[in-house]
């Protein structure tokens, strides 16, 4: 199956580096014809040189995050899935850097038992001790079918939410001050802020709006599904939790570090880029059908310029439909949900909306551009976190 | 009469709510890993088909024989060893929560239907009216399901020692709330006391296999199971599963099968000797 080329589109452009098209939101192309995110990327290979400097950086840091954890159990916090990235974060955490860690898994009922395997071999190979936090399988499900009755293309971020407070909880309870997790703008690339727009007071107006089942009140040890403004204070500035992109500073070649996970820790492919979630299988299906989007264009332009992948090549799998979308997961996905496929259908076919219809706290995020700057170069929020909100669209 | 070694391993399989094909897979990788690691019986979860009060058994469960049922016969004959798995059972309009002993000739030499329906259940199954044991080279095996083995579930137990098993087999689906950890005690006393209580009082090995994963549907959404399975004898615990809620796992025990003389009325007098009918008097609890 292949999808319908956009070249013959009227206006249309596609970057003269990576794969970015005008269907990626925020990729205003410069007179070169470079999209805005190859030059954010530029900015953050700057920021974070792979070179003796980006080695100091690291070493610096990993003292830090040693010396924080002095006469405790663990000194970090490390999120993990099952998915490559995350399964050699740990592994480079633990083996070559030699920190103590705890790893966290945020288990909302859908993921990917390949992934639940590989993070069994992981942790009790590496020797680490894992904790999984559980949603409430009831406010996990309603709120993603609240997400797909609101219609935007964000219909992943309840899940990303709770991942944040698993995270930001263990880390208050074991008294640890920081998070580190296995995401790298070289690998993954930043999402356009339409596709992935990360927000508690969003997510309460959708829940408020299309959800049916109560979502529990926050606690500093169980956030739930709470991430607004008095949680993200309490966590980065009360108790001083930063979070750490471990990769930013370390030449990630992503073949590279499956060879070594699946040598040293029996790792097993889950099948797909962010397949240690199934429900990735009808996000990207919702997103490709209904949105047009196609959130390989942001991740294989990332691997583009940083050359783990040709140009040609990424133009050549984007222009097949990505092997996620499997019509078996994507029914197991509906039923999960306890939707019949007439409503699923019926949900499909409501007009397209964006973050931008609902309320959120964008307007006061925009006001305090500047202080999120400040928080970003000190890891006080996740350090693409600026980036995101004012240079991706 | 010469000592019997046995070797089982119980298959604390991920369950997945409504999924048939995928579970059913799982549980034959588990037997083939079971067989690979020479264990003579493998013992798998409660409605391992699809799940504990899943919704889909009003409209999905299967006949035994049947379809479910073939393929993990097949599964035991292909591998060579002793099957006992929960499988959700259609009888015409009715539905069970059924448990099966499959021999290493892919023939069902048990069937059961629970007996200890909890009242959230009983909107999917009916109530079983028959116990039943079987002999088999290692001994009698005795099969029961789940919370056949809470403490005012007992008779069912003491029933199964009174017909001699020397082993009783439980496919179980433990649930937990969703908010448990790796730190917590997911059972406390909850299982070790009713299955010490058998395993004490008759000299017999009780073991009881959990599925994992997330509750995804029925009364129960909200809950998990997390694993830590369970194997008792009379002088205590023999094996344990991991706390785990994602990935499954065979844990393999190896036991002598206790030899069991007394019969009948035998057992009674046995039953009442002050260590087994006051333990707490005689120090043993």
């Amino acid at each position: 199956m292949t999808v319908t080329a956009n070249v013959e589109k009227q206006g249309y452009q596609i970057c003269r580096r990576c794969v970015v098209d005008t269907s990626v939101p925020g990729h205003d192309f410069d007179g070169r014809g470079i999209c805005g995110y190859c030059r954010l990327h530029d900015q953050l290979e700057r920021r974070y040189p792979l070179d003796s400097r980006g080695a100091r950086q690291l070493q610096t840091l990993v003292s830090k995050i040693k010396r924080g954890g002095k006469g405790r159990k663990h000194d970090c916090v490390l999120g993990i899935s099952g998915g490559r990235d995350s399964t050699y974060t740990l592994y480079f955490a633990k083996k070559i850097l030699g920190l103590r860690p705890i790893a966290v898994h945020f288990n909302d009922g859908f993921g990917n038992p390949t992934a639940g395997e590989n993070m069994r071999k992981a942790t009790q190979k590496l020797g680490v001790e894992l904790r999984t936090i559980t949603s409430d399988w009831r406010e996990s499900k309603d709120l993603r079918i609240a997400y797909l009755k609101a219609s935007t293309p964000d219909i992943g971020t309840a899940t990303d939410i709770g991942i944040a407070t698993a995270l930001y909880g263990v880390a208050c309870k074991e008294r640890v001050r920081y998070i580190i997790f296995g995401q790298s703008f070289r690998t993954e690339g930043i999402s356009p802020l339409e596709w992935n727009y990360l927000d508690g007071r969003y997510l309460k107006s959708v829940h408020k709006l299309y959800g049916t089942f109560p979502l529990r009140k926050w606690q500093p040890m169980d956030g739930g599904f709470n991430l607004t403004l008095w949680p993200m204070v309490y966590y980065t500035l009360i108790k001083r939790i930063k979070t750490i992109p471990i990769l930013y500073f370390t030449p990630y070649v992503r073949v590279d570090a499956e060879a070594v996970i699946k040598r040293e820790l029996d790792w097993v492919y889950p099948g797909a880029h962010y397949y240690d979630d199934l429900y990735q299988s009808l996000m990207t299906h919702v997103m490709r059908v209904k949105f047009n989007i196609d959130r390989r264009r942001s991740n294989y332009s990332a691997l583009v310029r940083c050359g783990q992948m040709s140009r040609e090549r990424a133009l050549e799998l984007i222009n097949a439909v990505y092997v996620i979308e499997d019509p078996k997961v994507i029914d197991l996905c509906i039923k999960r949900l306890g939707l019949t496929r007439q409503e699923f259908d019926e949900i499909m076919s409501l007009p397209p909306k964006t973050f931008r219809d609902y309320k959120t706290s964008y307007d006061l995020i925009k006001l305090l551009k500047w202080p999120l700057k400040l928080c970003s170069k000190c890891h006080v929020v996740p350090t693409t976190t600026y980036d995101k909100y004012f240079k991706c669209g | 009469m010469s000592k019997k070694i046995i070797k089982v391993g119980m298959g604390q399989l991920l369950v997945e709510g409504g999924e048939p094909q995928r579970n059913l897979q799982r549980a034959e990788r588990m037997i083939e890993d079971a067989a690979r690691r020479q264990c003579h019986v493998v013992l798998l979860p409660e409605c391992l088909d699809l799940a504990w009060t899943h919704p889909s058994a009003k409209t999905e469960a299967q006949p035994i024989p049947g379809p479910y049922s073939d393929q993990l016969c097949q599964s035991a004959q292909r591998h060579g060893l002793y099957v006992c798995a929960g499988l959700t059972e259609k009888d015409q309009n009715k539905v069970y929560n059924s448990a099966v002993l499959i021999d290493p000739a892919g023939q069902i030499i048990l069937k059961y239907r629970k007996i200890n329906v909890l009242v959230v259940g009983q909107q999917f199954y009916e109530i079983g009216n028959m116990l039943s044991v079987v002999e088999t080279p290692f001994g009698i095996i005795g099969v029961n399901i789940c919370s056949d083995n809470y403490m005012d579930g007992l008779p069912i137990g003491h029933t199964l020692a009174r017909m001699g098993a020397q082993i009783i087999l439980s496919p179980s689906s433990w649930t937990v709330d969703y908010s448990y950890t790796e730190t917590d005690d997911p059972y406390g006393e909850k299982w070790i006391k009713p299955y010490s209580l058998l395993a004490r009082l008759y000299n017999l090995v009780i073991i009881g296999t959990t599925s994992v994963g997330v509750i995804v549907g029925g009364p129960y959404e909200g809950k998990k199971m997390v694993g830590c399975s369970l194997a008792v004898g009379r002088d205590g615990i023999i094996g344990r599963g991991r706390y785990n809620e994602f990935a499954g796992e065979l844990i393999v025990i190896e036991f002598e099968v206790p030899q069991r003389k007394e019969k009948g009325t035998a057992i009674g007098e046995k039953v009442l000797h002050p260590d087994l009918a006051h333990p707490q008097k005689a120090g043993r609890l």
